[in-house]
């Protein structure tokens, strides 16, 4: 699916970030290639009529390909918010990849795909070409995988019968379930497997055949057979033997054969069937020389003997619940037979839907693009799809049996030496975790690439966790679209400067007279002018920081700075305008305030803001106070004004992006309104916050701006960009 | 007469320029793209060069780069870069930096007769 996604964006003439294919140019591959898609897939115009649809979508839906054309694309949709949802994403992205929806076939039956939309030109139009996966059939298969998991790991862990594997080439003992070790009096699993058979086993069979022979031919059968049944005796470890019936049943997994075991102790019944038979002899003796004795005095007195009779009667009983216990204990045995034979091939039925089903998820598990990979707790691969190879470069031999960090390698945290920390959180916490977005996968080439992954905990049926599923996908392309926008928004403000900076020189050449004499009202209107483009050069960069920061893309350099030195020196870049509108500063430094680790381009940004804001706002002959002091683990700055104030209703808006009050505008026509959204959104990069008061404390109006630093310091952040300062 | 190369894309901007630096005494020849400009420079050896970044056919930093292996002449140019990319892209600001230029103005942000100044302090001129 991935494959055909992959070609048409190579194929396309990449502009601002929307895909096309240019379909006139290639109209009849494309339309060849349509037919034989392996997927399904339709073109629809922007409105939703249906154009074209594929062999592969009319089998999926239950609609002819004529009735197809005559449809349009909502009537496959039960919910219209669906489509709408990928109508969104479409015009924000200019494409959607991979998004999970639920259609409707012809039927009325729903339908759950995987969908991906392309834009496809044609001439001056767009169309749409939808492109999608049944996931439906995942869903099942997965849910019926799950229940039949649950349903033989229930079976395997309380059954009291002993159930333990034998593996190939020499079929010794790999697996074995809490009865064997019970059985066998070992410790664990672990020493279970580690025994060879004939270490559990006397050296002859009560037959005579050694054990090794016998087990051999048995296991022969079983494999040739598929099954076999067969009375054994067993030695407890380190003890004493035990006779056994055993049930030899051959499996099948993902192509390869093993012996799975039921094993049963019959020392009990062994013991109840002898002592039986002894009863039953001695009985067979008792009644040997009594009955006779009973025959003779019968003949001879006719009957009326009642002792004789309560004898009779008495033996006759005997006899009778000495029958009918050994019936019922043949009932018994035979009952316990049967139990186990239905067991073992439940068991096997259960292994054998599972096997199945493993097949059928480890297909569709090949076909999908992202890589999916099992560790267990040990930290082992113990499974991986060829995704993981294909993304990874190693071979998959590489990468399953061996730990998890020789060939897959997750870089998220800052730290360089930290190495699939999300993996080992999970696997400690049992919560599912997404690795951060600055995630990373080293190729085997040593490249790095950025990844879109999350890791989910594995657990067994008594909640502890087993391992972990790790899923991820190579986010190389996203980003690098991410990287085209950002190109874009750089190369909009440049080509929105251009023509700026040429008008402002030619206004210059007009104001200084080289290209000849103005009148007053000329002069006026030019010197307006040129005011104009001023604004509009910093409302360029204000756009372009803007952009910057909503794609959180400026990096934070923090180096030793004194706060106040950077405070001043932001003032003195406007003390001209500052004296030309007779504004006082006055200073209040709190003597404790230290030296602190902070980006200086980010603080001079913000101080020049509340200081231009403040002289801006401000009335002639008006008065500023700036103050720096320490409370609790923060710095705070606060910069105040006597000047036109903030309304109420106002205080929380004037943070948000582009909004100017109204008393703002009547002060000063010319702010862009971005300014503080900016600042704010600086100061909170770096963990500090911003709020403002007015009127002043003790006073009627004015406005007091507070900003703090932790006293901690800026945390250092990479970043692709700076922020612009001017 | 002091000589400079004006490479400028953007016709009304090589206008202005060119009148400008003429009445200030200077002879100006212009360049339209960085393929132009290179020929052109490597032919006059102009004693200053004023480099826009963005250009068709070839940029500024690719022209600035062949210029810059180009013989002895090529090595000494002095160049001042006059573009309106703000300088907040590291990796092309280093790469720059390598490449020995003079100064880097943001058009936008300098007047006219500030960029004047500036030519005529590289040049050693009144």
């Amino acid at each position: 699916m991935s494959i055909f996604f992959d070609i048409f964006k190579e194929t396309t003439n990449t502009k601002d970030g929307l895909s096309e294919l240019n379909l006139n140019a290639g109209k009849e591959f494309f339309l060849r290639l349509f037919s034989v898609f392996p997927v399904s897939a339709f073109l629809t115009t922007t409105d939703g009529k249906i154009l074209m649809s594929n062999a592969q979508m009319e089998q999926m839906f239950g609609y002819s390909h004529e009735e197809f054309l005559r449809r349009s694309s909502p009537e496959l949709y039960a919910d219209q918010n669906v489509r709408k949802e990928l109508i969104k994403i479409f015009l924000r992205d200019g494409y959607v990849r991979n998004f999970p929806a639920t259609l409707k076939k012809c039927s009325g039956e729903p339908l759950d795909v995987s969908m991906n939309i392309v834009g496809v030109h044609e001439g001056k139009e767009i169309h749409l070409l939808g492109m999608m996966e049944n996931v439906s059939a995942i869903k099942d298969i997965k849910k019926e995988l799950a229940e039949a998991k649950e349903k033989f790991a229930f079976l395997y862990q309380n059954s009291n019968d002993a159930i333990m594997q034998l593996s190939p080439p020499d079929w010794q003992f790999t697996a074995g379930n809490p009865a064997t070790i019970k059985m066998f009096q070992v410790k664990s699993e672990e020493e279970f497997v580690s025994l060879a058979p004939w270490e559990l086993s006397p050296e002859y069979q009560p037959d005579g055949q050694r054990s090794s022979d016998k087990a051999k031919a048995m296991i022969d059968k079983a494999i040739k057979e598929g099954s076999n049944s067969f009375e054994w005796t067993h030695k407890r470890y380190k003890g004493d033997n035990f006779p056994v019936e055993v049930f030899l049943i051959r499996m099948e997994v993902r192509g390869s054969s093993f012996l799975q075991a039921i094993v049963r102790d019959i020392s009990e019944q062994k013991k109840a069937v002898r002592s039986l038979e002894a009863f039953i002899q001695k009985t067979k003796e008792r009644i040997s020389i009594v009955l006779p004795d009973i025959e003779n005095a019968l003949l001879k007195k006719g009957g009326e003997n009642q002792q004789c009779n309560d004898q009779l009667d008495c033996l006759l009983s005997s006899i009778d619940s000495i029958v009918s216990v050994m019936e019922d204990k043949t009932a018994y045995l035979e009952n316990v037979r049967k139990t186990m034979v239905s067991l073992s091939s439940e068991l096997s039925a259960e292994k054998d839907k599972l096997s199945e089903l493993n097949v059928r998820l480890e297909t569709t598990l090949k076909s999908i693009g992202d890589g999916v990979f099992v560790v267990d707790k040990t930290g082992i691969v113990t499974f991986g799809n060829p995704a993981v190879a294909e993304i990874t470069g190693y071979d998959i031999e590489e990468v399953i049996g061996k730990k998890c960090c020789t060939a897959l390698r997750f870089y998220s945290s800052n730290k360089e030496l930290e190495v699939n920390t999300d993996i080992k959180e999970t696997m400690s916490s049992g919560v599912e975790r997404r690795m951060p977005p600055n995630a990373v996968l080293q190729k085997k080439n040593g490249q790095k690439i950025p990844v879109s992954a999350v890791v989910s905990p594995m657990r067994n049926n008594v909640e502890e966790v087993i391992g972990c599923v790790v899923v991820f996908s190579d986010m190389t392309k996203e980003r690098g679209l991410d990287k085209a926008k950002t190109g874009f928004v750089s190369l909009a403000s440049h080509q929105l400067r251009t023509p700026l900076s040429t008008i402002l020189w030619y206004i210059e050449m007009l104001l200084s007279g080289d290209v000849g004499g103005l009148e007053e009202k000329q002069r006026e209107y030019l010197e307006d002018i040129q005011k104009l483009c001023v604004r509009m050069t910093s409302m360029v960069v204000a756009l372009l920081n803007t952009a910057k920061i909503e794609m959180g893309t400026f990096a934070i350099k923090p180096m030793p700075i004194n706060i106040f030195d950077s405070l001043m020196a932001s003032f003195e870049s406007m003390r001209p305008i500052a004296e030309k509108k007779n504004i006082f500063l006055e200073k209040r430094i709190s003597p404790e305030v230290p030296t602190v680790a902070a980006d200086p381009k980010l603080l001079g940004i913000v101080f020049d803001n509340l200081f231009s804001n403040a002289i801006n706002y401000t009335l002639n002959g008006g008065h500023i106070l700036v103050s720096i002091d320490l409370k609790d683990d923060d710095i705070v700055i606060s910069v105040a004004d006597d000047g036109i104030g903030i309304l109420p209703e106002d205080k929380e808006k004037v943070f948000a992006k582009l909004f100017r009050s109204d008393n703002a505008k009547e002060t000063d026509v010319s702010g862009t309104g971005i300014g503080l959204y900016l600042t704010k959104s600086l100061v909170e990069s770096w963990n500090g916050s911003i709020y403002c008061e007015s009127p002043q404390k003790g006073k009627e109006k004015g406005t007091t701006f507070f900003v703090t630093i932790p006293i901690s310091g800026m945390k250092e952040r990479a970043g692709k960009e700076n922020i612009i300062s001017n | 007469m002091k000589k400079i190369l004006i490479i400028e894309d953007e016709p009304s901007a090589r206008k202005v320029m060119t009148d400008k630096f003429s009445r200030e005494g200077l002879d100006v020849v212009c360049a339209f793209n960085g393929e132009d400009g290179l020929a052109k420079a490597l032919e006059i050896k102009p004693d200053l060069i004023l480099l826009d970044l963005i250009m068709p056919k070839m940029d500024g930093i690719s022209m600035l780069r062949k210029l810059r292996e180009d013989g002895e002449f090529g090595r000494k140019a002095q160049v001042m870069i006059l573009t309106n990319i703000t300088s907040d892209d590291e990796e092309r600001m280093k790469e720059l930096t390598f490449l020995g230029p003079e100064c880097y103005l943001v058009k936008a942000n300098w007047k006219l007769v500030d960029v004047v100044q500036k030519v005529k302090e590289t040049l050693h001129v009144e």
